[in-house]
């Protein structure tokens, strides 16, 4: 039986995090030297697939489910890879003419070109993690990475689906910006 | 560059932190928990000779067998700390221990003492046997008294480690196991003829006394001897404690340096200033070595290939910005991501086919990237404009533009490198980074993923640091002015 239900939460939680924390992280990186440390701890995590090894540590430490762990790893990943973009993007800005605030962090924060398309190998990447956690657990893992480690083929199928679906999903909005006049109303 | 170096100052630090976050985590692991036997950062009740001889000494009066049997692996070490002490024990108590010492007098040879003992105490029961055993200890610490002084055996082991005799190693006896923290140290550093000879006098009695067994061949050359100094040295580090004296201070500092990351830094610091065999980093290089072609075919893939396909791709694509068949090649582009990333769990047969198989996701991976970076900064407009400038201006826009994102995706696309080969590996079996990593959490060899993590961890903050230093302080974006 594949578990893509564990993959789709994974994915989402990811997504979703590291689509609001990114730019933001991104946007403090470039202005304030904790917040670039914090996002050069997370790239430097990244070079540490052993720590894939202590999932099951934080599922029963935590009381985490697994799917939350994967998801939370795929999240640190991806959220440092927008930040990373972003932060380079604005550094090259001219200072912002009022004092950092909050809701101005948010404001027109959707990540783009680079950053946008880090965020397009989530659901690869939860796989990948998926599966390396069952080789550092006795074959113990769920999830459609788990399942191709396993060797089933056909778990390829879920996964098309899911990065179709975050294709759509990050196509929304940019495609109208992008587009000449005569493309946006063919489509 | 300032920054780069103040970054790389600060690296110090932060590993340092990071190797204590690492290490609790990886401590925790069950495999590594299984393996572990001292605590990992704070020993609560510190072990010394005295404490280890005293604690066995009142397990064996009470009749405890586990006791009496480290009571006689304690051997000479717990003399100085139990001898003086027997009067306060019952009768009954102190024959036990003198049974218990028993297998340790023979060791040390101490017969001439129970022969002196007067005819008047025949050994008609076991009991008087006992009693017997007791006098002849008693005058033995008499005599000996002065020899269980660290500055005599000191000097007892600097004349062994200097010239073998028999007379030395018979004055070796007379202390037992309490020489053998003072034998382990002066083994020292082994480079040359005249400390292998050191070696071959001082390991056959360490090895005696703490009962192991030697292979002669390991003792024929340097590496040979430094091995052997290496391996004693370090089986003493975990076991050596119950044989050593501590002082009062020693004994405070026990608390921290009797656990596994005290015993990781000694040990990691032996290894790096070449005093011991470097086993750890041996490992290391040797697996290194074999993921070195997957990792090269992922950077080339990454930092080469990828970079030229996205320029292809945004030259051939520029004046079609925003186009069906622009955004068909995007799909497209991430969906064949999509399919062949998650290619890397199912562990092709051939290194051939992996080898290949890194550099086309590398390559892919990079290319979609970049892709996506380069046509951010353009829009409808601004792609017509540089759709028409001459082919050499699209490319010095596009180098322009490529010169931003390829430090900033150097460090991200390193760790997405490693993580593709960790998974090829893993799926594949055999050798490399990953699965020796993986023998290594099954070992519960801790010390090893520490090594292992903590050198990718450095590797890639260099990498981090640099890179930040190659991004120009200007505009990033490119456009058509």
């Amino acid at each position: 039986m594949i578990d893509t239900v564990s993959t789709f939460l994974s994915g989402v939680l990811a997504f979703s995090l590291a689509w609001l924390l990114g730019p933001l992280l991104g946007h403090l990186s470039a202005k304030r030297r904790l917040a670039r440390f914090f996002v050069g701890l997370l790239t430097e995590l990244r070079m540490l697939p052993v720590l894939v090894a202590l999932v099951p540590f934080f599922e029963a430490r935590f009381g985490l489910p697994s799917f939350a762990v994967i998801g939370l790893l795929g999240a640190a990943s991806r959220t440092a890879a927008v930040a990373r973009f972003v932060a380079t993007e604005e550094q090259g800005r001219p200072p912002a003419p009022r004092p950092l605030r909050l809701d101005r962090l948010f404001e027109a924060d959707q990540p783009r070109g680079a950053a946008r398309t880090a965020l397009l190998f989530v659901v690869p990447e939860v796989a990948l993690l998926e599966g390396l956690r069952i080789f550092f657990s006795e074959g113990q893992g769920r999830g459609l990475g788990a399942a191709l480690a396993r060797g089933q083929l056909v778990a390829i199928v879920p996964l098309l689906l899911l990065g179709w679906a975050t294709i759509v999903v990050l196509e929304r909005g940019a495609r109208e910006r992008g587009a000449p006049p005569e493309a946006r109303a063919s489509t | 560059m300032a920054e780069a170096v103040r970054r790389l100052l600060g690296l110090v630090p932060v590993l340092l932190v990071g190797s204590i976050v690492l290490f609790f985590l990886l401590g925790r692991h069950p495999d590594v928990q299984h393996e572990r036997q001292l605590p990992l950062f704070f020993q609560r009740h510190p072990v010394s000779a005295a404490s280890a001889a005293l604690e066995a000494m009142r397990g064996t009066a009470r009749g405890d067998a586990r006791s009496a049997r480290e009571l006689e692996e304690l051997g000479g070490a717990a003399l100085p700390h139990i001898l003086p002490r027997l009067s306060e024990l019952a009768v009954k108590e102190r024959r036990r221990v003198a049974d218990a010492l028993e297998p340790v007098a023979r060791r040390m040879q101490i017969e001439a003492y129970r022969d002196a003992t007067p005819p008047s105490m025949p050994p008609v029961s076991a009991e008087a046997e006992s009693d017997r055993r007791l006098l002849a200890w008693e005058r033995y610490y008499e005599d000996h008294d002065l020899d269980f002084r660290p500055l005599s055996v000191e000097r007892l082991v600097r004349r062994l480690s200097s010239r073998r005799s028999g007379t030395r190693e018979g004055d070796l006896l007379a202390v037992d196991t309490y020489a053998l923290p003072h034998l382990v140290r002066a083994l020292g550093r082994v480079d040359g003829p005249d400390d292998v000879k050191r070696v071959q006098r001082l390991a056959p009695a360490i090895a005696s006394l703490s009962g192991e067994s030697l292979s002669e061949p390991d003792l024929a050359d340097v590496e040979g001897a430094r091995a052997l100094a290496t391996g004693l040295r370090r089986d003493f580090d975990r076991r050596g404690a119950r044989f050593t004296d501590l002082g009062r201070l020693e004994s405070l500092t026990a608390h921290v340096t009797q656990t596994e990351f005290a015993l990781w830094w000694v040990q990691a610091s032996r290894e790096a200033r070449g005093v011991d065999s470097p086993l750890v980093f041996s490992n290391l290089t040797r697996a290194f070595t074999r993921s070195a072609p997957l990792l090269a075919a992922g950077f080339v893939g990454a930092l080469i290939l990828g970079p030229l396909a996205a320029a292809f791709l945004e030259l051939a694509l520029l004046r079609r910005l925003g186009s069906a068949a622009f955004r068909r090649t995007r799909r497209g582009l991430s969906l064949t991501c999509t399919l062949s990333l998650p290619l890397c769990l199912l562990g092709p047969s051939s290194r051939f086919v992996s080898l290949a198989l890194v550099l086309f996701v590398a390559t892919l991976a990079s290319a979609s990237t970049l892709w996506g970076e380069l046509s951010r900064g353009v829009d409808w407009r601004s792609s017509r404009v540089l759709g028409e400038r001459p082919l050499r201006g699209r490319l010095q826009a596009i180098a322009a533009s490529l010169a931003v994102t390829l430090p900033t995706l150097l460090p991200l696309i390193s760790g997405e490198v490693f993580l593709w080969v960790a998974c090829l590996e893993l799926s594949r079996g055999g050798e490399g980074l990953f699965p020796d990593a993986l023998e290594a959490l099954r070992g519960g060899e801790l010390h090893a993923l520490l090594a292992l993590s903590l050198l990718s961890w450095g590797c890639i903050a260099i990498v981090q640091a640099l890179s930040d230093a190659l991004l120009p302080p200007g505009d990033p974006s490119w456009g058509p002015s």
